[in-house]
């Protein structure tokens, strides 16, 4: 299982591409914000643009929101919770989008392809 | 030309090969039309193969669908042959999904369907979506056993990718396994014709 551990200064931030010929599936994300100067207030995020169909022969691009996790400030926590299999599915870019930008909140994603 | 494989109630040892072969023969039916005349009723002994993998993926909103033409045309997926002697065996699988395949050729005639008039596949009835239509479980992108045999100047055969209602949007990605093989022809005995693969024209399947 892949990880990736990144800073959320910008927001929003990539954490993986889109793979091609297969989608991400999230197996957990640590958010360790106990350096944080406020509550992070995360949005895991599912970007990309839909391929041509009948209904929608001209799509754009499209950012839907899959997972809202808030993290008190000065805590450090991780998804999902009591061992329970992570099954977050992610057709395109993996993103996360924080309300206030914070190079102190640091999170971890680990995942596979599928 | 087109055949999905049930899975195995029994299994052969030595093991039996997935794919045409090198010097394994093969003999197409005299039902395929003028425009195939380099195939049309001829038999062939393969002279070399060459296996090339390519995915097909395709994002697509819910309760909607994609027609998707595997021939060479312009809007197509290049994914048939462009010299005469040359076959290709192409094996599908699908990965898991909230998504059906239903399989057309030429563009708008389905493979499956049943007898009686209203039982003609089509997406956009509930009652007539599942009929004939392949489910990824069907032909699983590690095993597949959904077989095509595509010859230059055959008719297009379209895929239909139709993802299930109740999601917002799904990938369907779509394994092609293509086992190029270089034909070479010969005098057809009953030797060789029981032992040939045997390639029916599309029209003989619809029945």
């Amino acid at each position: 299982m892949p990880s990736i551990m990144l800073t959320m200064g910008v927001s929003p931030t990539t954490f993986v591409a889109q793979r091609l010929n297969s989608k991400i599936v999230v197996d957990e994300i640590t958010v360790d914000n106990v350096l944080g100067a406020q509550d992070a207030v995360l949005t895991v995020q599912d970007a990309f643009t839909p391929d041509a169909s009948n209904g929608v022969p001209v799509p754009g691009p499209i950012v839907a929101n899959r997972l809202g996790i808030n993290e008190v400030q000065g805590t450090c926590d991780w998804w999902p919770k009591d061992g329970v299999k992570g099954n977050l599915v992610i057709l395109g870019a993996l993103r996360i989008a924080i309300a206030t930008p914070d190079a102190a909140c640091r999170i971890t994603v680990g995942y596979h392809d599928e | 030309m087109i055949d999905l494989k049930p899975p195995v109630e029994a299994t052969v040892t030595p093991g039996v090969a997935k794919l045409l072969q090198k010097d394994y023969y093969v003999t197409f039916s005299p039902t395929f039309p003028s425009q195939t005349k380099q195939v049309s009723g001829l038999t062939f002994q393969i002279s070399q193969v060459n296996v090339v993998p390519i995915d097909l993926h395709y994002i697509l909103p819910g309760n909607d669908f994609r027609d998707v033409d595997l021939s060479n045309n312009a809007a197509g997926e290049d994914i048939y042959p462009d010299n005469e002697r040359t076959l290709y065996e192409v094996l599908v699988g699908f990965k898991p999904g909230a998504y059906l395949v239903h399989l057309q050729i030429p563009s708008s005639q389905y493979v499956s369907r049943l007898e009686q008039a209203s039982m003609n596949p089509d997406v956009t009835i509930a009652r007539q979506r599942y009929i004939g239509a392949k489910k990824p479980s069907d032909s699983p992108y590690d095993d597949p056993r959904l077989f095509l045999y595509f010859v230059k100047y055959l008719d297009p055969l379209v895929m239909r990718v139709y993802i299930e209602p109740d999601v917002d949007y799904e990938k369907a990605i779509i394994g092609l396994t293509v086992n190029k093989c270089y034909l070479t022809q010969i005098p057809s005995t009953p030797e060789i014709m029981r032992v040939a693969k045997k390639i029916p024209y599309y029209t003989e399947l619809r029945w």
